[in-house]
């Protein structure tokens, strides 16, 4: 985190870095020069908010797997991912402010307003419960309708929102930055308005650990050792669109994190959820800080969204973390 | 003797469809009840209705155990997660006594070692279930519903995959448990290893079609009218139960096939 918050454009060295950030936290950062408030007040919220993002991934990730007993679910799956960017978007356009958050570019959405994760929770949660209700009564396997009705809820959402984005505004540059994943923009009152709804998540999800272990024999088995499976859906459902919802506000939408971040601590050794969650949840936020340092570094002094990064690494080491599986 | 699990005319039916019609059904402590019955005749949704999975849509299940969560049920083919341990997997069913947020005590422990030496998985406890035969996977399931120390067993088809040494010591592990006052209701299609429980109920398209001792169950009139087939039961030196079914007789079984004028059997031959 140290060696991210050193490097970007500008390179400092990482003895100037510790000064700055000591200095921060003895509350003097307005005696900081511009070396010393590069770091404090543009990179290490950027690296706490990486941090942050990638930790709601990777455990939001860790607790839908776990709910779908399949490897390949992801925070995103249910619509969360496009009804939270639908619920930020609609907050903005609410408040008259969309074409304000377009005008620069690049730009994170989250820092127009504290109303937007909470709009994005709303989204989230709102298209879940639609692909929940949609998903209801079918004759296919609850699994494969949930699945399908995410998809299109999903896309139905991702339609809105283009709709919307479009019509106030017509910076599709700056809506392609935020759909990629951007951490750029982030700053220390983000980090603060994100942080209680990432907490929050991330507890409601362990709180469910116990439960999503039992899930993991059946429902039916579940049931008879007191567990109900509806609830732990609930909860997690809740829990992860919490999380992601307020992170994809403010950073839009990283790929890869929520799914790779799992796989790779359960590869070492940690399938109990009650280590797997907190395991996912720090692998989440290394990889992305990570990410993002590779994301400002490679193409320096120009900026990578760092979606790109995560996906464009992430791909293939999934592939070959499945090839190995086999 | 007061019963511990009792079924009450029970009805359930997966939507229209009707599956069971009526079941009354009690368990008494320390017996092994065989259910037994052929495909689709509610045998496992008879089951999931006394674990409380399922709620009939008539009549009820009445419990006299103090803990609703001392039933353990064992599903049909149960589902365990392959990147876990043996261990982990048969300390899920310590779940209802640690809750949500204890750690396994000295007891817990106890009670998983117990159950993994009585299915004989203990030598497998670091293996990934991923890594396990058929039988061995079946036999780490087992031993997670006997870790759970119930006092209702409830077990859908435990038998499969498990060879004869196998299904004798699952039998035994039974035994040892009803002795120890658990109510035992095993599903099982194999009738000689139904012969040998304490009761045994036949279960034909959702009505119990007989209840009783095996002895009395298992004759060739009531098998015959169960199974559509002819059996013949007979009786070892030690009165032990054996059940034959006969060969199908289709419409002409009378004519014997001739293999020996076959073509192809030359050609096999040189």
């Amino acid at each position: 985190m140290l060696l991210s918050a050193a490097s970007g454009a500008l390179a400092i060295s990482l003895r100037r870095t510790f000064a700055a950030l000591a200095a921060g936290v003895q509350g003097r950062a307005s005696t900081l020069d511009v070396e010393g408030s590069i770091v404090w007040n543009l990179r290490l919220p950027r690296v706490l908010m990486a941090a942050l993002v990638g930790a709601s991934l990777g455990s939001s990730g860790a607790a839908m797997q776990g709910i779908f007993r399949n490897p390949l679910a992801d925070p995103y799956l249910l619509g969360v991912a496009s009804g939270a960017s639908f619920g930020a978007t609609l907050a903005l356009c609410l408040s008259g402010r969309l074409a304000e958050a377009f005008s620069d570019a690049p730009f994170a959405m989250g820092r127009f307003s504290a109303f937007v994760p909470l709009f994005a929770f709303f989204g989230a949660a709102g298209a879940v419960l639609a692909t929940l209700a949609l998903s209801r009564g079918g004759r296919r396997s609850r699994t494969a309708s949930l699945l399908l009705a995410g998809v299109v809820v999903g896309s139905v959402f991702v339609s809105m929102t283009t709709f919307l984005m479009l019509r106030d505004a017509d910076r599709l540059r700056a809506v392609i930055t935020w759909t990629m994943g951007n951490l750029s923009l982030s700053s220390w009152r983000d980090v603060v308005l994100v942080s209680p709804y990432a907490a929050a998540g991330m507890a409601l999800l362990y709180a469910l650990a116990r439960g999503l272990d039992a899930l993991q024999l059946g429902e039916d088995t579940a049931r008879t050792l007191g567990v109900n499976p509806r609830t732990i859906r609930f909860g997690v459902i809740a829990g992860a669109s919490l999380a992601t919802g307020a992170a994809v506000a403010f950073v839009g939408i990283i790929g890869f994190v929520g799914l790779v971040a799992p796989h790779v601590m359960r590869r070492l050794g940690a399938p109990h959820h009650r280590v797997l969650l907190p395991a996912s949840a720090l692998g989440g936020a290394t990889l992305l800080v990570v990410a993002d340092f590779g994301a400002r570094t490679l193409i320096r002094p120009a900026e990578l969204p760092v979606g790109v990064v995560t996906t464009l690494v992430g791909g293939p080491f999934f592939l070959w973390l499945l090839r190995r599986e086999s | 003797m007061t019963p511990m699990l009792v079924a009450e005319n029970v009805q359930f039916g997966y939507g229209p469809q009707s599956v069971l019609c009526g079941v009354t059904l009690a368990v008494h402590p320390g017996e092994i009840v065989a259910l037994a019955g052929p495909n689709g005749a509610g045998k496992t949704t008879l089951v999931k209705v006394l674990a409380g999975i399922l709620a009939p849509s008539l009549g009820r299940v009445l419990t006299f155990i103090d803990h609703p969560r001392a039933i353990a049920y064992l599903a049909q083919s149960e589902e365990l997660p392959p990147e876990w341990s043996v261990r982990e997997v048969v300390e899920l069913g310590r779940m209802p006594h640690v809750g949500r947020w204890r750690g396994l005590t000295a007891t817990d422990d106890r009670s998983v070692r117990s159950a993994m030496e009585r299915t004989e998985v203990l030598h497998l406890s670091g293996r990934l279930v991923a890594a396990l035969s058929g039988g061995e996977r079946q036999r780490v399931a087992i031993a997670r519903a006997l870790a759970q120390e119930p006092k209702v067993l409830l077990l859908d088809e435990p038998s499969v995959h498990l060879d004869p040494r196998h299904q004798v010591a699952l039998l035994a592990t039974l035994r040892a448990e009803a002795a120890r006052g658990v109510g035992i209701v095993v599903v099982m299609h194999d009738l000689g290893f139904a012969a040998q429980a304490d009761r045994c109920v036949l279960l034909s398209n959702g009505m119990v079609r007989a209840d009783g001792p095996p002895a009395e169950v298992l004759c060739a009139d009531v098998l015959r009218d169960v199974y559509e087939i002819d059996v013949e039961v007979l009786r070892t030196a030690d009165d032990r139960i054996v059940i034959a079914p006969m060969p199908q007789m289709t419409a002409d079984a009378s004519r014997p096939i001739r293999i020996e004028n076959k073509p192809w059997n030359h050609i096999t031959s040189s």
